[in-house]
């Protein structure tokens, strides 16, 4: 049977173009423009989903974006909202959270069990026999959630486009569009956006036999068309509303993130269920649901209906349903009296009979499905059973205030209107229409309009003020408690998570009585509609429960986003920079196995095969011959000016007074608290000035704190960052200085500094020590820097010159005991527990964390050591289960201590390490139990540094010729 | 997103910039306070304030005075420029 309509004026189908598709394996068609649920519901499926706890059977409900439990799942997506989502040729849906389908859920017989899951379930029962737990855990995961993610999903990412504008209007319905036009041909910039395919909100389904609404629609909408100054986007909802004019719009294509200027809210309100037994029933539905099942998609949602209502829109709603052929069995108004109007006069012209002051009391199922209401009449004296495939519920409103929420805006329950009304809004931000109380077309449309005027006034343009606002005329659009209790139970009050009346009865018997409390305990607003159809009846309950106002109990705060999105359109796309060195082509043609180093791309090892292999073979080039390494990465900062020195004296700890000309040493600078935060090397060039180095992720942190000193201390310096005019290469080994003298007849001493050139590329260069071999850092214009790698490559072939990587480095430099920062420090080290109280001159004046190190000196709790462990060659590395960095040191069941570096030295025969531990156990030939990961206990034994050529004799193999000591 | 205008550099967004708080430079002497409270304690009320904030594409500190409680700018000057 085909509930279709005959073509309506509005409707949102292309009848020309014809969509199969597939629903829990069975074949249906319908039509280009169709959503799921309207095409189902055509062909008389109308069990659409089952409910989220008691799988209880579930069908349309609002086709707003807030069906929570028509949820769909195809091969690419899951949660899909049948109510909102177009149907696509040859797609295959099923509905989510049932076992064997959603027509034989075999979950539903759960619904039997209800009585024994009562709120609070999961707390009360499942937290002993401690034992149990694992098992009733692993059965609560498996039923708990909706849909199931595939965890092979290509993870597609939707860009992220930014717009800005000075005035958004979210909402394009009778107020909202009002607005725009009234913006027409201004200077303003204006953006609407609606999350529904077509702009006109209400006007499309609620108004759609009134002439005069079509023609004022349709008068706006080409208004709107025309002016170059408005941007209308439809199928887009705004998210959230960030900063008070950030809003971030979800499109099908990604966010759009728009930043506007002033804010007009014109979203409307939300139509509210009545609450009273079996009120899940599928054919039980709001009447805004029907009425845009019968206008957007032509589809007639049942035969017979009972308008259940509290306020106009019912009747007109009634009318809406009769003009298409649906047999209206009776409109039971809540409220006291039928009104005296035209539209109950053209009711009652119909036949239709009207029956005041009654209400729901129970639906009846046949089936599955609606098949009958029990109404009371208010006082309990008269009771009937109606007939019906379809009750269609009009009994009040709440404010879709979430985003005027999230921009500052405050409400409050008005106890006359029976509705949420704003009190307060942040400037900037204006509201119009609905959700301002008001109701009728003409009201809605002048409010949008001195919206407008009044934000275009905010904007600074030219515009007569004050503004009068529409006021509304009080009368009631909502019933202040539209809930019946049954003795029987199965009155819910929140359908995403099941929730019962019952359960909010017991949640505050416990004692959860505050609406935040109780939202968490019972879940009551918590599914994938956060609450929209269900808080404000919430409230209310709790509110006559307590004997309170609606006010004292107050509403949860709504976060973003609006809708549920997904993920993938949550993060974007993934735009991280990258930056490569000047060497970076050499290191990708070799094949080198490149790690990240904050944005750096570094070469970790050029070699194949097992990851010692790789780094001994590198190692030994530079122990036995001569190896290169890239380290462009390095922070290079040039400091010219006459308060150079004082600018380093501040931010680092040495002292800069011994240091000659053309000589560099090793710095470090610690925060204000004394916590080491990096370290590198200064060069003094001349009279003011100076060239610092900084380590690979931190070169702009640093740029950063020292122009921040410079600017506190009102220096005349000027610091300039030269990481990316400059590539560096480390030639280190025994035989760099005989591959150097060809290129070069610059000849210095340890820790010296020259300027001159290195294969004919004008170069600075400086002997540094970092690996324990003589070696040199050239630092040249990073245009040059490819060519000097390939030159010393070249030039070293005989003595077998390879470049080595990082991995690498960290050996040799380990087996030096020298430190790196990040990896041998953490967020709390001082200089004193990493060994380097030499490198602080507390004498000085005045440096950044002098105050802080003057406490610490004396309050060393640890110490950075060496350890060693001395088994034979690789038994407790290459093995399983060796010792890591991490791994904990732990004597008489407490933490004493932690690895920080740990590795096998080829030259040593050991394994060697760094690592903290307790002054107490700090001094040599201490034995240390180290804990591994899979729980055995090595011993190391505390070793003086550096474990490598402890006297340095192979860094400066000259020390004693004439020629170094004369510079 | 909030928007930081300099009499420089023009209108920018918020997520050009870091913000480092209010501390000043470290003193030669720390008075009436142990190096502790200088170095931790905070205040958090509400309050308007000058805090500094570091705008990435130029390099430049800035002295922003911001209402802690509202979120709002006052006043953005570019830190020790009367030295230039």
């Amino acid at each position: 049977m085909s509930r279709r309509l005959p073509p309506r004026p509005g409707e949102w189908l292309d009848r020309e173009t014809r969509v199969e598709f597939e629903f829990e394996g069975s074949k249906y068609e319908g039509f280009a423009g169709d959503v799921v649920t309207s095409a189902l519901l055509a062909h008389n499926q109308r069990l659409l989903g089952r409910s989220f706890k008691y799988h209880r059977p579930r069908g349309v409900l609002s086709m707003a974006n807030h069906d929570a439990n028509v949820l769909l799942q195809s091969p690419n997506a899951i949660n899909i909202r049948g109510d909102v989502t177009p149907i696509l040729q040859g797609q295959s849906l099923r509905a989510v959270n049932t076992v064997l389908g959603v027509k034989r859920d075999l979950m539903q017989y759960l619904s039997l069990f209800s009585r024994f899951l009562p709120v609070g379930f999961y707390y009360k029962a499942f937290y002993r026999p401690r034992w149990a737990f694992p098992f009733w855990e692993r059965l609560i995961r498996e039923m708990a959630g909706l849909g199931k993610v595939d965890t092979e999903s290509l993870g597609l990412r939707q860009s992220r486009k930014h717009r800005f504008c000075d005035l958004l209007i979210v909402g394009a319905g009778a107020s909202g569009l009002a607005a725009a036009a009234h913006c027409a041909d201004s200077d303003l910039d204006v953006v609407i956006v609606d999350e529904n395919r077509y702009a006109g909100g209400a006007l499309n389904f609620m108004h759609a036999d009134d002439e005069q609404a079509q023609s004022f629609g349709e008068a706006v909408l080409n208004r709107i068309d025309l002016a170059e100054n408005i941007e209308l986007l439809t199928d887009a909802f705004a998210g959230a509303c960030y900063d008070r004019y950030t809003v971030p719009v979800v499109t099908r294509q990604g966010v759009l993130l728009i930043q506007a200027r002033a804010i007009i809210f014109t979203t409307g309100v939300i139509e509210q269920p009545a609450v009273f037994r079996n009120n899940d029933l599928p054919g039980v539905m709001l009447a805004t649901a029907a009425q845009r099942l019968i206008q957007h998609y032509a589809v007639a949602p049942c035969e017979t209906c009972v308008v259940l209502t509290a306020n106009d829109e019912g009747y007109r709603a009634a009318l809406d349903y009769a003009e298409v052929d649906i047999r209206v069995a009776a409109v039971i108004d809540m409220r006291a009296e039928t009104p005296p109007n035209a539209l109950t006069q053209e009711l009652l012209a119909r036949g239709v009979q009207l029956i005041p002051s009654t209400h729901v009391d129970e639906a009846r199922a046949k089936r599955g499905h609606l098949a009958s209401v029990v109404v009371h009449s208010n006082d309990q004296t008269v009771a009937q059973e109606i007939a019906c495939d379809g009750l269609m519920m009009s009994v009040g409103w709440a404010p879709a205030g979430s985003l005027v929420y999230q921009a500052g805006g405050r409400f409050s329950y008005d106890d006359e209107m029976h509705q949420i009304v704003p009190i307060s809004l942040p400037d900037g931000v204006f509201l119009a229409g609905r959700l301002n109380g008001l109701f009728s077309l003409s009201e809605r449309v002048a409010d949008g309009r001195a919206a407008a005027t009044e934000a275009a006034s905010h904007l600074g343009r030219q515009e007569p003020l004050p503004v009068t606002r529409p006021s509304s005329g009080r009368v009631p659009h909502s019933h202040p408690y539209p809930i019946k209790k049954h003795r029987k139970g199965k009155e819910f009050i929140d359908f995403d998570e099941d929730i019962q009346l019952r359960d909010l009865d017991v949640g505050m018997r416990e004692g959860f009585d505050s609406i935040e409390l109780l939202k968490r305990y019972s879940t009551i607003g918590m599914g994938p509609s956060q609450g929209k159809l269900s808080n404000m009846n919430g409230v209310r309950f709790v509110a006559r429960h307590r004997g309170r106002d609606v006010n004292a109990i107050g509403v949860t705060t709504p976060r973003p986003f609006y809708h549920p999105i997904p993920m993938g359109t949550l993060a974007g796309r993934r735009l991280r920079r990258e930056w490569h060195t000047p060497m970076h082509d050499y290191h990708v043609n070799q094949g080198a196995d490149m790690m990240d180093t904050g944005p750096w791309r570094r070469p970790k090892s050029y070699l194949k095969g097992s990851p010692f292999a790789q780094v001994s073979s590198e190692y030994r080039a530079v122990r036995e011959g001569v190896g290169i390494i890239d380290v462009s990465t390095l922070g290079k900062i040039e400091i010219y000016g006459r308060d150079t020195q004082v600018l380093l004296e501040h931010a680092y700890t040495c002292a800069f007074d011994k240091l000659k000309q053309n000589m560099t040493r090793y710095i470090f600078m610690v925060d204000s608290s004394g916590t080491i935060v990096d370290d590198g090397v200064a060069a003094r060039l001349g009279d003011g000035h100076f060239y610092v180095t900084a380590t690979s992720t931190h070169s702009q942190t640093v740029l950063r704190q020292l122009q921040l000193f410079a600017d506190q201390l009102k220096l005349k310096v000027a610091v300039i960052d030269r990481t990316f005019q400059l590539g560096a290469i480390n030639i280190a080994g025994p035989c760099s200085r005989r591959v150097l003298e060809r290129m070069t007849d610059l000849e210095f001493p340890y820790l010296g500094i020259r300027e001159g050139t290195v294969a004919g590329i004008p170069s600075r260069l400086m002997r540094v020590g970092f690996v324990g071999e003589l070696g040199y850092e050239i630092h040249c214009d990073a245009s040059s820097g490819a060519v000097l790698w390939d030159s010393l490559l070249t030039a070293g072939e005989a003595e077998g010159c390879i470049a080595f990587g990082v991995e690498a480095q960290r050996l040799l430099r380990l087996e030096k005991g020298h430190i790196i920062i990040g990896q041998d420090t953490d967020g709390t080290t001082n200089p004193f527990e990493a060994g380097l109280g030499w490198g602080v001159r507390l004498k000085k004046p005045r440096f950044h964390g002098k105050h802080s190190l003057q406490v610490l000196k004396s309050k060393v709790t640890r110490r950075l050591i060496g350890f060693e462990i001395g088994h034979p060659l690789g038994e407790d590395h290459s093995g399983q289960d060796p010792v890591q960095e991490c791994h904990l040191i732990i004597d008489k069941g407490a933490i004493v201590g932690r690895v920080t570096s740990v590795s096998f030295s080829p030259v040593l025969e050991k394994i060697i390490g760094l690592a903290y531990v307790e002054v107490a156990l700090s001094t040599a030939g201490t034995e240390l139990p180290i804990r591994t990961t899979g729980g055995r206990i090595v011993t190391a034994i505390v070793t003086d540094t550096p474990f490598y050529d402890p006297d340095n004799e192979r860094q400066s193999p000259d020390t004693n010729s004439a020629y170094d000591t004369a510079a | 997103m909030k928007f930081i205008d300099c009499p420089i550099i023009g209108v920018r967004p918020h997520t050009e910039f870091s913000i480092s708080g209010v501390v000043d430079v470290e003193p030669e002497e720390i008075i009436d306070l142990t190096p502790a409270a200088w170095t931790f304690d905070r205040n958090s009320v509400p309050i308007e304030r000058v805090e500094q904030w570091y705008h990435l594409p130029t390099q430049l500190w800035f002295d922003v005075t911001r209402n802690t409680g509202t979120d709002e700018i006052s006043l953005v000057a570019i830190k020790g420029e009367e030295n230039e």
